[in-house]
């Protein structure tokens, strides 16, 4: 396999562990009462409905990512501007993650090392396992063997919390307002779902246009699975009061195994885990955006524009001032980030309809 | 130097820059380990925090001390680092086993005691968490441990095997009780403590009853007796010793292997009824009556005096959380709420679930057996 | 100056070969059969190279007691195929090959008015029996090893392996010591990518002087800055036999016992012979064992370091009693400590293995008191750390052919965790993934056994499933 293309497996498992950073850091949203597991399913319909979308426009593509696609479909003006929203998103993400990341480690253990030491980590882990020798091709035959393992393991622990579950902490099944569900729901899908929007700029095996679907389908219904039991079976062993107030719900609720007093504390070994997906979604973000620029600037080199924007990324990540603008869009303006997750696509989708029959003929592969 | 390796460089730069220094690297040794925290009332300040801490000798072959530390402040936080000042060491309470409040501080309200433990992400959750009831915290920790060196250890690991003994635990970590303080349904309870003196001027702890808490005040204890009647009322009874007291003849004692209770509710005339299913499986292990021989008394007597038993209390226990608690320690509200969410929603605020509940029981005994000798028929 | 070459005078002819060597060991012998009076022979060989009994039985006798006429022509090939009794000759003129070829141990064989030389083979160097190897041990299974000689070590494999499809290619290497060296592979099995870029390799390589096959292999890996082997080596014919037949490629080398197989896996730094010479449920326990092994050897004194010094509450309560209390009055900080002990451990295993075996045990007695009791009394260290440098000691000495990797991905997890936790452990891991999965040996995937996981690849990576036949390489491109 080439450096750059990753087979249908690689990908799926990359998503997961995309998808999975979820199952700590819980960047989405609770709601104070009960009902956030239908907030998340309806999110996950949502999502479903995106990634097809998603598939369709990139099966008329198998070869291209989504700067290529931007440039054949809306030209080359318009497609500039597209690909460089598309770059900006992977940065966002990129800072959002490594932001949150960093927040949980100071708060988890190294409490007086400063921000951009332990930036410096994983966002140079990030930019070195893109440009190793073996590339993002590596990191995904190294994600297709962790993302069981990772998954079970958070699965161990949480069945080692049965004893702690009580099952009536999900009654009454929906206690808030119809608003309420609606607005944690749109948040799940800006801030979760909407994210796989990345994965467009990542190329796949393209001898078989339905490659991307059966790995963004296969992914999905996994990463539903895992959000939904997380949320179910973490309010279960917390409450929804508890659920809704913590920060790290799921990292607190590791913390309550206790077997005789010898396993005791491991949520600091399942936070370790979790903690690579969140590197999968820097990765990610960094290496869409670093092709992205490289497609559209003059300088060409990959390279030399994913450690440009780590550099970027680790810098707005570590001083809380430049984050504060980009938390804003994350809290208040989710709408921004629709853009990119759901118009661009929609319109690329309409314009493929449209452009069809002309593009058979010179940049399709039907 | 093609223009890929150095910006490899700068990226080892980077890294280097990282490794200097180690902000938050620290021995084990410079930690003070607590094991124990006691929190008092004081008088010229808010609290007085007593601490028990652990002193090691340089030989490996004599084993650690405990050691007291004491502290005022107006704050928990500034109460513990001032115990500890004397030390040299930071502050470490990660291992702690027990935290002692005393009752006039909780019948103040817990909250803001407890406001840093739950913060901090040092603290186990499963620290056990003590209201000491008619002496102080401090002395809890002092001097009470009879069979470990640390007092602290002692009462963590004895209460559970108490309550084990005595069928029910009561969930009295600082998880499940910061979970009943945020959530406005349920109330917190935690075990109380008290001392016990015994010859030779020394003294030991006991369990004294489930501290009961209206918000975050202490507002009253389910006393000793009742607490298998809360267990089962509550359906966390499990396995366990009971003993029953038979009217003026002393106790029948049983091991209980289930208890499971459902609750169901029915709301007719403006009235919530209540009905707790209790269902049993017991067998027969002491007789501790002088009314009863070896073999005289019978399998049908045994079930009748733990049906008795339950279904009168099940309603004595209502009355006395009303009369004495004045708080839904009982959950009444909390499950009417889960299970009867459309019909709570309509009489919320406007019914007094508490007083106006009625409350009956029905109990069913599965008797399992009677040891190695079979009953009179 | 015109290049030295043979000339048709007998004289000449012998002065020229001993004034190329100038070595008293140079043996000349003139033959004259009474028959044939007017032929001059002569025979130059090495004295210690050939067998001496071979040249007067085979060559010398049949030459003396012939009774007929030589005849006129073309004496060379008569004497070759009809007189002397050689299972091998060669007719040569080059005085190159004709020097080479007497270092080789054979003899020359010289007529007076021919330029050409016949060429005998004689080989009678000394060369010690085949034992078993010391790192290769066995318990259950065959006792065979290489030695020195090339011929011996093809005549050990095709003992094993009877089939004309295994071919060897002969070639010399090496522009002082032109050293023999042949690669092996069988016809049809064998990966045609692996075999086609390792003969690249082989042909680009320019060495100078060769005197172990470690040469070699250094020539032709292309490993950079990794301690991970991407050849493999064995001194076992029945481990290369096996090599052969899971579709590998190996090199055999005069003058060395180790053979060199390629491509080389990760996984197979965790198999052994004998894995396939005992019970199955055996031998997956002791491949487990040697994986389990190498995780700790790795991975354990950087854990130990990163969680006492970052993160204690992971500490069960009663061992953090334990520890605190080992560690109160100790004169070195933890990161500092295991440093030291594992630099005196690996200075203890070096002296091991260059002792005499006479001082050897005396050794072993100071290290113990040295490493063991002292440090612990003089607080030094605690009785804790010389644990865990103890198992770490033991298990990096399960997987020997790791040796090198274990100890430099050892000093990188500790280092990690000493300045970032568990968490600088993590991703020292994952860096260290990241060099495994990126690494190719000759077009291979280094990881290809292990991952992804394939079901059938795992019939032999963590355990040794019953009946498990030699699986072939996939041919693919992943």
């Amino acid at each position: 396999m080439k450096k750059d293309i990753l087979s249908v497996r690689q990908t799926f498992s990359i998503m997961i562990l995309f998808v999975s950073s979820e199952l700590i850091l819980n960047m989405g949203d609770s709601l104070k009462g009960n009902g956030t597991w239908i907030a998340i399913l309806i999110a996950r319909l949502i999502t479903f409905l995106v990634i097809l979308l998603y598939s369709y426009i990139m099966s008329y593509f198998p070869d291209k990512d989504i700067f290529d696609v931007n440039k054949v479909v809306l030209g080359n003006v318009i497609g500039k501007i597209a690909s460089i929203l598309f770059a900006l998103y992977g940065i966002y993400v990129a800072v959002m993650c490594s932001g949150n990341v960093i927040s949980f480690i100071k708060l988890v253990t190294l409490q007086k090392t400063p921000i951009i030491i332990i930036g410096s980590l994983f966002v140079g882990w990030a930019a070195f396992s893109i440009t190793t020798q073996g590339g993002i091709e590596a990191g995904g035959r190294i994600a297709s063997t962790t993302w069981f393992i990772t998954v079970g393991i958070w699965l161990f622990f949480i069945l080692m919390l049965t004893k702690h579950m009580d099952f009536d902490n999900l009654l009454p099944i929906l206690s808030e307002p119809i608003e309420n569900v609606a607005r944690v729901s749109y948040r799940h899908f800006s801030v979760i779902g909407g994210d796989l929007v990345l994965f467009m700029g990542i190329l796949i095996d393209p001898s078989n246009k339905n490659n991307r679907r059966k790995a963004y389908i296969g992914s999905f219904f996994i990463t539903g699975i895992l959000l939904l039991a997380n949320n179910i079976l973490i309010t279960a062993i917390l409450g929804t009061y508890v659920n809704y107030y913590l920060l790290y719900p799921t990292y607190t609720a590791l913390s309550l195994v206790n077997y005789a007093n010898f396993i005791s504390r491991i949520e600091l070994f399942t936070s370790l885990l979790l903690l690579t997906c969140t590197t999968a979604k820097i990765v990610v973000g960094i290496y869409v955006a670093g092709k992205g620029l490289s497609k559209v600037t003059k300088i060409k080199s990959h390279n030399f524009w994913v450690y440009f924007v780590a550099l970027v990324v680790l810098f707005l990540s570590s001083y809380s001032k430049d984050r504060t603008l980009l938390e804003k869009i994350n809290r208040e303006l989710l709408w921004a980030k629709n853009i990119v997750q759901i118009v661009i696509p929609l319109i690329l989708a309409i314009a493929i309809t449209i452009k069809k029959p002309k593009l058979a003929q010179s940049e399709l592969i039907q | 130097m093609t223009v890929i390796s150095k910006y490899k460089v700068v990226l080892i730069i980077i890294l280097i820059i990282s490794l200097t220094g180690c902000w938050d690297y620290r021995e084990m040794i410079e930690y003070a380990d607590i094991v124990s925290i006691a929190i008092d009332e004081g008088t010229e300040s808010r609290y007085i925090i007593t601490l028990e801490g652990k002193k090691f000798s340089q030989s490996i072959d004599i084993e650690a001390k405990a050691v007291i530390y004491s502290g005022k402040a107006n704050s928990v936080l500034d109460g513990l680092r001032s115990a500890i000042k004397q030390t040299g060491r930071v502050l470490y309470i990660g291992s702690v086993r027990a935290i002692i409040i005393s009752e006039d501080i909780a019948k103040e309200g817990v909250r803001e005691v407890l406001d840093y433990f739950i913060r901090s992400n040092q603290t186990r959750l499963l620290s056990g968490l003590y209201i000491a009831r008619g002496t102080t915290a401090a002395s809890l920790i002092e001097d009470t441990s009879m069979y470990s060196e640390f007092a602290g250890y002692e009462i963590d690991e004895a209460t559970r095997q108490i309550e084990l003994h005595g069928s029910y635990q009561n969930e009295n970590n600082l998880f499940s009780i910061g979970d009943r303080l945020l959530d406005p349904y349920k109330s917190p309870l935690a075990t109380a403590l008290e001392t016990r003196d015994l010859p030779l001027n020394k003294k030991t702890f006991s369990i004294a009853g489930i501290a009961c808490f209206n918000g975050d005040r202490l507002v009253g204890y389910i006393e000793k007796d009742f607490i298998p009647i809360f267990g089962v009322w509550v359906n966390r009874y499990g396995n366990g010793v009971l003993s029953i007291p038979c009217d003026d003849y002393g106790v029948v004692s049983l091991n209980i292997y289930k208890s499971k209770s459902k609750r169901s509710y029915e709301y007719k005339n403006n009235k919530v009824y209540l009905n707790i299913d209790v269902k049993m499986e017991i067998s027969y292990t002491e007789n501790g009556t002088n009314k009863y021989g070896i073999d005289e008394i019978t399998k049908e007597e045994i079930i009748g005096h733990v049906i008795d038993y339950f279904e009168l209390n099940i309603p004595a226990l209502h009355e006395y959380a009303k009369k004495e608690l004045q708080t839904d320690v009982l959950e009444i509200e909390e499950f009417f709420r889960k299970y009867h969410f459309s019909t709570w929603k309509k009489i919320e605020g406007t019914y007094d679930f508490l007083r106006d509940t009625q409350v009956e029981a029905d109990v069913e005994v599965i008797f399992r057996g009677a040891g190695q000798f079979q009953l009179r028929e | 100056m015109p290049k030295d070459s043979l000339s048709k005078n007998l004289k000449d002819n012998i002065q020229l070969i001993k004034d190329k060597f100038n070595d008293d060991m140079l043996k000349s012998r003139e033959i004259l059969n009474i028959n044939n009076e007017n032929v001059k022979i002569a025979l130059i060989y090495f004295g210690l190279l050939v067998n001496r009994e071979f040249i007067q039985d085979s060559i010398v006798k049949p030459i003396l007691e012939y009774k007929e006429k030589f005849g006129p022509k073309d004496l060379i090939n008569t004497f070759g195929r009809s007189i002397i009794n050689a299972s091998e000759f060669e007719v040569n003129s080059d005085i190159d090959e004709i020097c080479y070829e007497l270092m080789y141990g054979k003899t020359i064989l010289i007529i007076d008015g021919y330029k050409e030389v016949l060429i005998i083979e004689t080989n009678g160097r000394i060369t010690r029996t085949p034992n078993e190897p010391e790192a290769e041990m066995v318990l259950r299974g065959p006792r065979g090893g290489f030695t020195e000689s090339l011929m011996n070590n093809i005549s050990a494999l095709r003992r094993i392996i009877l089939t004309p499809d295994l071919k060897f290619i002969y070639l010399k290497i090496g522009k002082e010591t032109n050293v023999y060296m042949t690669y092996t592979y069988i016809e049809g099995l064998v990966d045609t990518r692996a075999l086609k870029e390792f003969e690249k390799k082989l042909y680009e390589m320019k060495l100078d002087a060769v005197v172990d096959s470690n040469t070699v292999a250094e020539a032709i890996s292309y490993r950079g800055m990794s301690p991970l082997e991407i050849v493999g080596q064995t001194e076992r014919p029945d481990t290369l036999a096996a090599k052969l037949l899971e579709g590998k490629i190996g090199v055999m080398l005069e003058g060395s016992p180790v053979a060199i197989t390629l491509p080389f896996l990760f996984a197979e730094n965790f198999q052994t012979n004998e894995d396939y010479y005992v019970n199955t449920f055996f031998a997956s326990i002791s491949r487990l064992a040697r994986l389990i092994g190498f995780l700790i050897s790795t991975l354990l004194p950087g854990l130990y370091v990163a969680i006492i010094t970052y993160h204690w509450e992971i500490v069960p309560t009663r061992i953090a009693l334990a520890i605190l209390q080992s560690q109160e009055g100790l004169t070195l900080p933890t990161p500092i400590e295991a440093i030291f002990m594992l630099g005196v451990f690996e200075i203890l295993r070096e002296t091991g293995i260059r002792t005499p075996s006479g001082l050897g045990q005396s050794m072993s007695i100071v290290g113990a008191l040295v490493v063991g009791q002292s440090a612990i009394q003089a607080r030094v260290a605690s009785p804790i750390m010389v644990i865990i440098v103890a198992l770490t000691a033991m298990t990096a000495l399960i997987n020997y052919k790791l040796k090198g990797a274990t100890i430099f991905f050892r000093v990188l997890v500790l280092f990690a965790g000493i300045f970032f936790g568990l968490y600088g452990i993590t991703v020292c891991v994952y860096f260290i993934l990241f060099h495994l999965f990126s690494k190719k040996s000759f077009g291979v995937q280094y990881t290809e056994l292990f991952f992804p996981f394939k079901k059938g690849n795992l019939k032999d990576t963590f355990i040794r499933a019953t009946g498990e036949g030699m699986g072939r390489l996939d041919d693919g491109d992943k």
